[in-house]
């Protein structure tokens, strides 16, 4: 049982970095971005090639997989300038399905639907526990850099654009340049969970980062609520709560798959009719 | 609600949950295995607790679901008949969803939690792939049923499947017909998933083994449509034969469409997904002159027979997927057999697998090679105009 | 200070706004009058840079305005309000203020060491243009929580924080009661008793005969005419544009 809860507890770990910084970008800048979960699997996908195809140091590969995610978080930023709200958003899935075709198609590189296996720990963090003290580090230190940023005079611009962006910029404050940096920080952290991820699990494919990772990411900062980062990390805990803890009701096997998925589906219904704003949100876009 | 009581109420939620988990039922759970030196062919007190895995939900779940069914049967059937040497099997079942992030979660608590010693069913790569890196350090023996990825070949020394891996089937084609055939140039058209990259894989470099040029290798993506480009360039290479791997059906039937009308002139060979009497008999024009390679599923054998007969029974429909169902419904009872002579330890089971011949599933008279891979006898399938020949078994 | 110069624009086929062109004198009060549809926060939106211009030129204390984004006018020293309140809905009115107050605070590198509560000074400053205004309320109070009195009370101090030379208020008082109309008309003398430069859209003309020097009337996109209160209100065209209207 302990060594289950430490892959559960890795897990919401690594989620927590996801949706922080998924909350950055959507609940404190309002830029919903589906294309969250495509840049994960860059992240990942980066990484996994670097030390399994180039033989390279996890160091540097973490540090090459944020930089190349904060980059492309940067340039999601710019169609923000002429595209707003619901079309932004349906840019950003776009996002999504071109990261997931290149992971499938790009074979040389991602071996295609075949993915990539043996990913390895790096040097002395193989062992569960070292490895997952080593992803709740990171997080908290992701939880602490996000905090100062969120809750700096920086932070309350980007909040004041998420709630009227004109406005905001005829106090004269340069919309398009913060926007930029509020994606950047959001691809950097989520590569790093990305590295984290495929380092964790040891095997990635293209179907690691679809659909599954991008309802629970979603959910988890909904439930938590926007523009709270406490809300975040509560929601990923809630998430991952129900959905693993519905494995231990006493189900016919017939119906374990669907059940569980209608009752998740059902918590999530509770929280959106009693709270809209998400547990401990602060906001909510319209 | 102020902010502060939210939070209070949200982690006594989290409180709750957990106390109900702590004190629900718990699942059954396995007995330890028997120490070395001990009686290992006892088994002990208490039903046989196996893990199973397959997608129960998502895109996933169309081959799930019907893999959980043919599983349950064989294991219901056996518990009817009075179990293995008295004992009922328990299975505990996880949902894989096709993705190594829950493939590992569900492996992870089924090894930890539920403590089993064996994980069978499924046939998502993804989700085994991610299992078995949790099932290998554990001891754990993996046995999936459909998983088709060459890489599951060398994914552990207790890592087995009862499907083949697609290694096989686009070995035999391939050196069916380069050898029988006289083809010197091939190509292969192939969709985009890891169970059609694989057939193209094993039948690229099977056909440079046999001396054959590849001249063509298209591929297109889940959801295509139109192929006249891909058609095209395969026509400029006049291969002497062309392999189409695609995932489903109906796809399949739209590229030998569209093969037709382009002209192309070549030997078709296709996979197995395209043998379905059904696709057939409504497509007769497509398939003048075709060959497949396919695991045996042989009705007038009696087990094979008995398999669709029960299925047909206990369902009121017939298997969806009847090789790979087969599969699934053959490694419980092989199990059963493995645990009557040898008894329930993971490394007995895994030495008696590998030392087991011929042994008759409804799937075919089944060996294992040294990566714990099915050696199943291939037939090669002819369709001439609409009429499906059995040419019979066939050996690379 | 502000220059239109044949300043025309269309949306959609329809002519906001016609070869419309006048001059904003330095340290005045400004009223910018005429029927609704006569293209007057269509002016605003020019002048602010809400929208641009398709003929003609804009120029604020000689540099020219055509096509500078938003937030690069607003640096310039320009100040708008809107007709209807829009504020950041989900912040408290104190950070409402001092987003409003702050310089530099959308650069990410100078400012993510700092902590949002602000230092006492910026805080004070809030407190006493809150005062000045008469807008009492906890700071701390989510902004959709004011009347709509208190929202147009919001909107000047806003716009007096933001540091600016030039003050654009967009119907300041529609819709307020008598009491408050008067403590605007007062705060709109000493405001400008202090230097500043304002220049309003309004239909009170009660109010705009106590308040400006400069009317400005505007007619189906250009300028109807333009003098001195009492002048305008007596001008036969005015009136007949103005059909219905007590003046």
């Amino acid at each position: 049982m302990f060594a289950f809860l430490i892959y559960i507890l890795t897990l919401i770990c690594i989620y927590s970095i996801i949706v922080m910084s998924l909350n950055l970008a959507m609940g404190y800048t309002g830029l919903v971005n589906f294309g969250h979960i495509g840049l994960l699997g860059v992240g990942a996908y980066t990484s996994a090639i670097l030390t399994t195809k180039f033989d390279v140091s996890f160091i540097f590969a973490i540090t090459f997989a944020a930089i190349l995610c904060a980059l492309i978080g940067a340039l999601l930023s710019i169609p923000s300038r002429k595209i707003k709200d619901d079309y932004f958003a349906l840019l950003t899935l776009g996002f999504l399905f071109v990261s997931g075709a290149v992971f499938i198609n790009w074979t040389d590189m991602t071996r295609g639907t075949l993915g990539i296996r043996g990913i390895v720990r790096p040097e002395g963090f193989a062992e569960p526990i070292s490895f997952f003290v080593l992803t709740f580090i990171m997080s908290l230190v992701t939880f602490f850099i996000l905090e100062k940023v969120t809750n700096s005079p920086f932070g309350r611009v980007l909040e004041a654009i998420r709630d009227d962006e004109q406005v905001a910029e005829s106090l004269g404050k340069n919309i398009d340049r913060a926007k930029m940096v509020a994606m950047t920080l959001s691809g950097f952290f989520v590569g790093i969970a990305g590295v984290f991820m495929a380092h964790f699990i040891r095997f990635i494919n293209p179907a690691s980062f679809w659909l599954d990772p991008l309802v629970i990411s979603l959910a988890a900062v909904v439930i938590g609520g926007l523009a709270s980062l406490r809300g975040s990390i509560l929601g990923v805990i809630l998430v991952f709560t129900i959905s693993e803890s519905l494995r231990f009701l006493s189900l016919p096997s017939t119906m374990i798959g669907p059940m569980r998925v209608i009752l998740f589906m059902i918590v999530l219904l509770v929280v959106i009719l009693f709270r809209p704003k998400g547990i401990i949100g602060r906001a909510d876009l319209d | 609600m102020k902010s502060n009581s939210a939070i209070l109420w949200a982690i006594a939620i989290v409180i709750v949950i957990l106390g109900i988990v702590y004190f629900s039922k718990p699942g059954p759970e396995a007995p330890a295995t028997p120490m070395e030196g001990e009686a290992a062919f006892e088994i002990p007190d208490g039903p046989i607790v196996l893990g199973a895995m397959d997608p129960l939900t998502g895109e996933g779940a169309v081959y799930g679901i019907p893999l959980q069914n043919a599983t349950m049967l064989a294991v219901n059937e056996i518990n009817a008949a009075g179990g293995v040497k008295g004992h009922q099997l328990q299975l505990v079942w996880e949902d894989s969803k096709c993705n190594p992030q829950d493939g590992g979660a569900a492996a992870q608590k089924l090894i930890e939690v539920d403590k089993v010693s064996f994980i069978i069913s499924g046939d998502c790569s993804g989700a085994a792939l991610a299992a078995a890196t949790l099932t290998e350090p554990a001891g754990v023996m993996l046995f999936s049923a459909a998983a088709s990825s060459p890489d599951l070949s060398t994914a552990g020394d207790l890592v087995f499947r009862s499907y083949p891996s697609d290694a096989m089937a686009g070995r035999v084609i391939a050196s069916y017909v380069i050898k029988q055939l006289s083809v010197k140039k091939v190509a292969v058209i192939s969709e985009q998933t890891d169970y059609a990259q694989g057939l193209r894989g094993s039948f690229t470099t099977a056909s440079k083994e046999f001396g054959a040029e590849v001249v063509g290798d298209e591929t297109y993506n889940t959801g295509d449509t139109d192929f006249r480009t891909q058609i095209l360039k395969l026509k400029s290479v006049s291969p002497d034969s062309l392999y189409v791997v695609p995932q489903t059906p109906v796809t399949g039937v739209q590229i030998l469409k569209q093969l037709k009308e382009s002209g192309f002139k070549a030997v078709i060979l296709v996979s197995d997904t395209m043998l379905g009497s059904d696709t057939i008999s409504q497509n007769k024009a497509l398939y003048a002159d075709v060959y497949s390679p396919t695991p045996e599923l042989d009705a007038s054998r009696p087990v094979t027979k008995r398999f669709l007969d029960n299925f047909q029974a206990a369902y009121d429909h017939a298997p969806e997927f009847p090789a790979y169902m087969a599969a699934a419904y053959d490694q419980v009872y092989m199990l059963k057999d493995a645990f009557e002579k040898v008894g329930i330890d993971q490394k007995a089971v895994r030495d008696w697998l590998y030392e087991v011949e011929n042994w008759p599933g409804a799937l075919g008279d089944t060996s294992f090679d040294q990566y714990g891979d099915p050696i199943i006898g291939y037939h090669i399938k002819h369709v001439v105009n609409g009429e499906q020949q059995d040419l019979g078994a066939y050996t690379p | 200070m502000l220059k239109l110069q044949n300043i025309s624009k269309s949306f959609g086929g329809v002519q906001a706004v016609k070869n419309c062109s006048f001059e904003i004198e330095k340290n005045s009060i400004t009223a910018l009058v005429g029927p609704n549809g006569a293209g007057k926060t269509t002016v605003f939106n020019l002048v602010s840079g809400f929208s641009n211009p398709d003929k003609g030129d804009i120029f604020f204390e000689n540099k020219k305005l055509n096509h500078l984004p938003i937030w690069k006018r607003s640096r310039l020293g320009i100040s708008r309000t809107f007709q209807l309140s829009r504020m950041f809905r989900n912040l408290s009115i104190e950070d409402n203020l001092l987003i409003a107050l702050r310089e530099d605070d959308d650069k990410f590198l100078k400012m993510f060491l700092r902590d949002v509560e602000g230092d006492k000074q910026e805080k004070n400053r809030i407190y006493e243009i809150m005062d000045f205004v008469g807008l009492k309320k906890d700071p701390k109070t989510i902004v959709t929580d004011l009347s709509y009195g208190q929202q147009k009370l919001f909107d000047l101090s806003r716009a007096l924080l933001n540091s600016h030379e030039f003050l654009m208020l967009d119907e300041p008082v529609a819709g307020v009661n008598p009491i408050l109309r008067d403590t605007f008309k007062k705060l709109l003398k000493e405001l400008k008793a202090k230097g500043e430069t304002i220049l309003l859209i309004e239909h009170d003309m009660d109010f705009v005969r106590h308040v400006a020097d400069t009317v400005i009337v505007m007619d189906q996109g250009s300028v109807l005419a333009e003098g001195d209160p009492e002048y305008i209100f007596s001008d036969k065209k005015v009136l007949e544009a103005y059909l219905g209207t007590t003046v």
